[in-house]
């Protein structure tokens, strides 16, 4: 960067005869919208199970998501017994599955869930703020068991869920 | 394979205390109740259907050892402790299934719907609490 004395001497080399006033306009010569604008994806990769997790965003990647991923990631290495009582190792199709349905259903503001494994090897997701209760047991591929309440609005709910995600995503909806 | 027929014991008063390991990554922070609490997931049968372990508090005691005893060997493990009393009112019975390394070994038989492992999860109280708070924090 050139010092003061430096800019003051390009500065006196400027006379009137260089002021073109046609060329001073702020506005570009082509019009500019972003009404259609669209941010290019950037690519992420994660490890995870052994390899690696792509993911294409529209934007920063989803502040919740590098935690869960490395919390699954992590839950892939217990061994049987790990809770002293007799429970399974946490099988990998729930850990895809976690993974496959927090992407379908969170934004990127909505809350990190608890990450809990069980003895029988799936994946529980809780979230437990607001008032509301929500757990998702995540048992495989689009096979999901799912307990919800909301005490303020008094509901309950408990259903076997698969790839219709509507009521889920009310849920998280309501977390944010 | 039969199933095992398991008996209410009632020599087990209702106030009888039944302590149950939680392990590390079974408790977390409940925002609404403002504590840590463990999971339903750590008040389940056993994954091959055996009923789930307690341990008789007052066996503990009377034996001479305390509740950090339970937790020997186990490392980052909190001790939770639900009542009979609470057991029976979610259709439980406790059975004594000493064992011969842990005398007060008892078995929490009845179906684990979820309703009932979430009224012990929310309802236990922490006889050794979680060591470090930090690891109660959300995933």
């Amino acid at each position: 960067m050139p010092d003061l004395l430096e800019r003051r001497s390009h500065r006196e080399r400027i006379t009137d005869d260089d002021w073109e006033p046609q060329n001073t306009s702020t506005v570009s010569p082509t019009l500019l919208s972003l009404v259609s604008y669209r941010p290019t994806p950037r690519r992420f990769v994660l490890p995870f199970l052994d390899s690696k997790l792509e993911l294409t965003c529209e934007g920063p990647m989803p502040a919740w998501l590098p935690a869960i991923v490395a919390k699954l990631d992590e839950l892939a290495t217990l061994p049987p017994n790990w809770n002293s009582y007799r429970a399974a190792p946490v099988k990998r199709s729930c850990l895809l599955a976690s993974v496959q349905l927090l992407l379908a259903m969170m934004r990127d503001n909505s809350p990190t869930p608890a990450v809990v494994p069980t003895s029988r090897g799936t994946v529980l997701l809780e979230w437990h703020k607001r008032g509301i209760d929500l757990e998702i047991d995540v048992l495989g591929p689009e096979r999901f068991h799912v307990v919800a309440e909301d005490a303020s609005r008094g509901i309950e709910w408990e259903s076997d869920v698969g790839a219709d995600l509507t009521e889920i995503v009310q849920f998280i909806e309501l977390l944010s | 394979m039969e199933p095992t027929a398991y008996t209410d014991d009632p020599t087990i008063a209702n106030d009888a205390g039944l302590w149950r390991r939680i392990p590390p990554l079974h408790f977390y922070f409940d925002e609404n109740l403002g504590r840590t609490r463990p999971s339903k997931a750590a008040f389940e049968d056993d994954e091959d259907g055996h009923p789930m372990s307690v341990v008789l508090a007052d066996l503990v005691t009377a034996s001479g050892r305390g509740p950090a005893h339970v937790l020997h060997g186990h490392e980052g493990y909190a001790l939770a402790q639900i009542t009979a009393e609470l057991a029976r009112t979610k259709h439980q019975g406790v059975q004594r299934d000493p064992l011969p390394d842990e005398l007060a070994h008892a078995l929490c038989f009845g179906k684990k719907t979820d309703s009932v492992r979430r009224a012990f999860a929310k309802s236990c109280e922490w006889v050794i609490p979680p060591p470090d708070e930090d690891q109660a924090s959300p995933s």
